[in-house]
């Protein structure tokens, strides 16, 4: 007779249900993200997660791991994905092959593997290819709502895989500066966001193109809430935050300050808010501390946007709120059932009586 | 001007931590326990003198003093040894097996039949834990026992035996290998 | 009162699984061959006294219901023969759940002409309770060794006795919560009644006002409504001295645990350090109340007990009556389970039940339900992950704890630091087993971290009162050396003089002389111990020796 420990009867939720659930939950933006900026989003998905998978088989060997049980549970698959949409669809391969590097083998197996990561492999990811190749990350595709094209394949697989363009084509015809970037180099130079603003990149609701993504992120979101996968209090907090911190600034200077709109539908913070803020490895544990994570989060990626060197704060943002994780947790533990300020015996006695 | 502003800003934020780590330090000093009695409390109180001192507390005084080194008490263990380093924020010593050998607890128990009554063991015991009267039958209160083991020398017909103490069972901590299915041993 | 104010934190609904094993009436367990009855007490420390408790010899015959160990004090009920037999002695054999502790258990070989003990019948409709009074209750619960069926196992003449006076409203706990486990609503099928008459008893012998049944109602459904029923019976029994009201509490796992029910009922959490009697409210199990109505009114002991025999691995899961020290393995196999099959057997249900470990170990008062997990329907198979701190845990734990900071923790062996953050106030629920998906064994080791700081704590106070006695033998040691010094130095002053040294040895001679000649007279004696030092020294440092 064999004796098992518990969970007698746990769980049919798996580590890999809840990655799976996740990736589900980006169908929507993938798609829009494809049909705004073309198939390279595709390209670039696919390398960067064949690159995750490589890089966790080779640290679980490494690390003498068992490959099964850690490699199916497709944690890998999803920091591939959400690095993947957070790249130029145009950069080279190389891009996101640092990324992953840096996401899989530093940020996660150095760490201890899953559930270990002090930091969002992801976003680790992310800011080291920002910074090591700037350049590259400049160039994003001209959103087809703006000039009604985007990129065909060999023009995508040509520049990821050589990083150059086909013969008779510029940089210049087939890619723009994001949003974002738009309006920090503006008011650098001393325009005003309503002049700014006249540039049809910035679309009907504060971004073009990238709103839909934006919009899309946040249905993606709602599935996750509604499986229970994550919870409403890091979203929440990151979308709150952002109206309330943006909007007394626009009220009183439209022409300085975004509009809480805009801040949203720009850039990557509806998408930090629903599926990278809520990672549950680096994110804080306790559902106060999830709110003042994500609070956090808004406020310095805002932070970011209007005074820091970078168009968009939000893979900083993150970081940053990652390393006061610790100390989240330790300020914001529940009261634990029956520690907390008894009520009088009298009234307790009370409540059972006959209404 | 602008520089004396910086002297000036510089030394009040001086001030101010300095202050502010004096305020702390006084908040968190200890309060009126003295070192001998914080190493009182590490040891095991099994008062078996196998340090070389009538007692656990006398040794903690002699810690204290500096007279004596902190892996003399077999009892505690290593991990005592290690807990009175911890406290005393010095290097650990390896348990001194000079003064004996650590043992898990024990209990003694008396042999009703073969006692003589002569109360030689009650003189013996440093916790008072064995009850009887001169000429009757002695017995040891298992709960106040320490295993010390001082009562098996003086007993003049040797009906003092060291039983393991009962513990209360530790369910073990469960294996989480993840190559393994969790399955513990006793089936 | 049919909605609940305030639910407690956490929880959660699961699908209950009751229905099977409620389909057919309580089945009386067949004559076993022997019966095994374990000795732990309330609080799994052993017996204390067995020998001087202990009403019958070894070998020597039995009858059904015979007193077997004597009740103590608080913690150590009365022990009864459920069959007739031959008692066969003390027997160290190792608990279902625990193969690391033996217990010590009351073996009967029972009598081949043994008649099964059928269950019982409800109470009549027409029972008058009139001239009991609550000493009668007291020492009928004390006699016949009456303990909370609800699993805890604690005395309930002590429980009553503690909380009389200050007890308000009885809670008759009829919420069996946990899946799969069904004992307590078979009961309330069975007796409802005696239920009723057993709460009014026990609210009696604690001058309690009210009396509230809570209970969960899962299968009204398919086997017709127990509110219902209970209503029907509270009519039927007539006006009485105390308010009853029947309660139906939403269901949702752990709601049939004790401070999560009252905060269901009254919205107040008792404090950790607390007792619900310091809130005038006392929680019975419904089978504890039938137990009371069945000592008081018709003297039978506690020897059996319903048992709940359920699960997937049994082909007729059915509520069994079974005598306390039934063998695990027959009761398996009387459900229609293989004993030697590859399953999963649970003393208790899915989420709050232990593994056994060795399915010829025994039921006690407390056993609620032997269930049976095919493996493919558990965990065996499904390996560990780490913890991905997804925070599922978190959101169903009923204590409010951070149960993967536990964990960690706990595997890590840093019990304090868990201690401080609440180990000690989970209720071992496994809730947070049941909902991780990393299929992490959180309850396991908790028990774990539990046991250590429970084993912590006692050698703690063993140490503090080491101390204290070592301290007090110093003291006393360092009085008399002190006093001895005192004295030899007085009688050193004394014996300077030459006089005081004369006197000294005339006195002595003169002693000496009174001896010799006869029985001596009371003054002389007297007047000799004052002027004598030396037999005063030696008569004093005999008995402080
Ligand atoms: S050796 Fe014995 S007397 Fe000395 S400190 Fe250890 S337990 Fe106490
Ligand atoms: S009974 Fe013996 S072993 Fe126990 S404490 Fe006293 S002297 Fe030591
Ligand atoms: S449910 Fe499991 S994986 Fe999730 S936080 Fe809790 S212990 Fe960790
Ligand atoms: S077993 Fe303990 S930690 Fe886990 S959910 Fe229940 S009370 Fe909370």
């Amino acid at each position: 007779m064999s004796v098992t420990t518990g969970p007698h009867r746990p769980s049919r939720v798996r580590v890999s249900t809840v990655m799976g659930r996740v990736v589900i939950a980006l169908i929507p933006a993938v798609a829009v993200h494809t049909w705004v900026f073309g198939t390279g989003v595709l390209v670039q998905m696919a390398l960067a997660v064949g690159w995750a998978y490589l890089f966790e088989g080779v640290m679980l060997w490494a690390r003498g791991r068992a490959l099964g049980p850690f490699i199916s549970d497709h944690s890998a698959a999803l920091a591939g994905v959400l690095l993947a949409l957070c790249l130029p669809p145009l950069a080279p391969w190389y891009v996101g092959a640092t990324g992953m590097l840096f996401a899989i083998v530093v940020a996660k197996h150095l760490y201890g593997g899953l559930g270990q990561n002090l930091f969002n492999p992801a976003m680790v990811g992310f800011a080291v290819v920002i910074i090591a190749f700037p350049e590259s990350l400049t160039h994003w595709v001209t959103p087809r709502s703006v000039d009604g094209a985007v990129p065909d394949m060999i023009t995508v697989l040509r520049a990821i895989f050589t990083g150059h363009l086909p013969s008779g084509m510029a940089w210049d015809a087939l890619s723009q500066a994001t949003p974002l970037d738009q309006i920090r180099q503006g008011l650098a130079a001393g325009q005003t966001l309503t002049e700014i603003g006249q540039d049809p990149m910035f679309g009907g609701l504060g971004s073009a193109g990238w709103e839909w993504i934006a919009l899309a992120y946040g249905l993606g979101g709602l599935y996750l809430l509604k499986t229970q996968t994550i919870t409403w209090h890091v979203p929440g907090a990151v979308v709150l935050a952002t109206v309330i911190l943006s909007l007394p600034g626009w009220l009183i200077d439209p022409d300085q300050f975004r509009s809480p709109l805009q801040q949203l539908m720009s850039g990557a913070l509806v998408m930090a808010a629903f599926f990278i803020a809520t990672d549950p490895v680096t994110g804080s544990a306790t559902p106060k501390g999830k709110v003042v994570f994500g609070i956090g989060v808004a406020l310095i990626t805002l932070a970011i946007r209007a005074w820091g060197g970078y168009p968009d704060g939000v893979a900083f943002a993150v970081l940053l709120m990652n390393l006061c994780v610790p100390l989240i947790d330790a300020y914001t533990r529940p009261t634990i059932f029956g520690h907390g300020s008894a009520r009088s015996a009298s009234s307790a006695a009370k409540r059972t009586e006959r209404p | 001007m602008s520089m004396g502003l910086g002297v000036v800003v510089l030394v009040a934020m001086v001030a101010i931590i300095v202050g502010l780590l004096a305020w702390l330090g006084q908040r968190f000093q200890a309060n009126d326990t003295t070192l001998a009695d914080e190493i009182d409390a590490l040891l095991p109180q099994t008062q078996c003198a196998q340090c070389g001192y009538p007692g656990c507390r006398p040794y903690a005084e002699a810690i204290a003093q500096g007279e004596a080194a902190i892996n003399q008490c077999p009892p505690g263990g290593q991990a005592g040894v290690d807990a009175l380093a911890h406290l005393l924020g010095v290097e650990s010593l390896p348990l001194n097996e000079d003064h004996g050998e650590h043992k898990p607890p024990m209990v003694a128990v008396i042999d009703e039949d073969r006692c003589i009554g002569c109360t030689l063991c009650i003189n013996a015991c440093p916790v008072d834990a064995i009850l009887g009267a001169q000429k009757q039958m002695h017995t040891v209160i298992a709960d106040e026992c320490t295993g010390c083991e001082l009562c098996l020398a003086p007993c003049p017909v040797d009906c003092i035996d060291l039983i393991p103490a009962p513990r209360p069972s530790i369910r073990p901590r469960p294996t989480t290998d993840p190559s393994i299915p969790i399955r513990v041993a006793g089936a | 009162m049919n909605a609940a104010p305030a639910p407690f934190p956490g929880g959660r609904t699961l699908a209950h699984h009751k229905a099977a094993p409620l389909a057919q009436p309580i089945v009386p367990a067949p004559r076993p061959r022997a019966l095994n009855l374990p000795l732990h007490g309330y609080a799994g420390e052993p017996e204390p006294d067995l020998e001087a408790r202990l009403q019958v010899q070894p070998g020597q015959r039995v009858v059904a219901g015979e007193l077997l160990l004597a009740h103590q004090d608080d913690a150590h009920p009365a022990l009864h023969a459920p069959l007739a037999g031959v008692f066969t002695g003390l027997h160290r054999c190792a608990a279902p759940t625990d193969p690391w502790a033996a217990a010590q258990h009351l073996q009967i070989e029972v009598a081949t002409d043994a008649e099964p003990v059928q269950p019982p019948d409800d109470a009549p409709a027409d029972l008058d309770l009139t001239g009991v009074s609550a000493t009668d209750v007291i020492e009928a619960l004390k006699r016949c060794g009456v303990v909370g069926l609800g699993g805890a196992r604690f005395p309930t003449a002590e429980k009553v006795r503690h909380g009389q006076g200050a007890v308000e409203t009885l809670i008759i706990n009829g919420v069996g919560c946990e899946p799969y486990i069904a004992c307590d609503e078979a009961l309330m099928y069975a007796r409802p009644r005696a239920i009723i008459l057993g709460a009014r008893l026990l609210a009696r012998a604690l001058a309690a006002r009210r009396i509230v049944i809570a209970l969960e109602d899962p299968v009204a459904d398919a086997h017709g409504s127990l509110v219902t029923r209970l209503n029907d019976d509270l009519q039927a029994l007539g006006p009485v001295d105390v308010e009853i009201d029947v309660v139906q509490v939403p269901e949702r796992y752990p709601q049939g645990a004790e401070r999560q029910l009252i905060q269901t009922l009254t919205g107040q959490a008792i404090p950790h350090h607390q007792l619900p009697q310091s809130f005038g409210l006392l929680v019975s199990n419904v089978a504890t109340a039938a137990s009371a109505f069945d000592a008081t009114i018709h003297q039978r002991p506690l020897t059996h007990r319903v048992v709940t025999v359920t699960g997937p691995a049994m082909a007729q899961p059915m509520n069994v009556y079974a005598p306390i020290g039934s063998a695990v393995a027959d009761l398996i196999e009387l459900a229609g389970g293989r004993p030697d099959d590859n399953a999963r057997w649970v003393l208790g249900g899915p989420l709050s039940g232990q593994p056994i470990h060795n399915l010829a170990a025994s039921i006690d008062k407390g056993s609620l339900c032997v269930l049976g997990l095919p493996e493919e329907s558990s965990s065996a198979r499904q390996s560990p992950l780490p913890c991905i701190n997804c925070g599922f845990c978190v959101s169903v734990c009923p204590a409010q704890l951070l149960p993967q900071q536990l964990f960690k923790l706990a595997q890590h062996g840093q019990h304090t630091e868990a201690q401080a953050l609440g180990m000690m106030d989970c209720i071992e629920c496994g809730l947070c087993a049941e909902v991780c998906p990393s299929h992490l064994p959180l309850v396991d080791a908790y028990r774990h971290s539990k046991d250590w700081l429970r084993a912590q704590q006692r050698d703690e106070r063993a140490q503090q009162r080491a101390k204290r006695r070592f301290d007090a033998r110093q003291a006393r040691i360092e009085k008399q050396q002190s006093a001895d010094q005192a004295r030899r130095q007085a009688r050193a002053e004394r014996l300077q003089s030459q006089a005081a040294a004369q006197s000294e040895i005339e006195a002595a001679l003169a002693r000496a002389r009174a001896k010799k000649t006869g029985p001596h007279s009371p003054t002389e004696s007297g007047k000799t111990g004052k002027t004598g030092e030396s037999g005063d020294k030696g008569n004093g440092g005999d008995p402080a020796t």
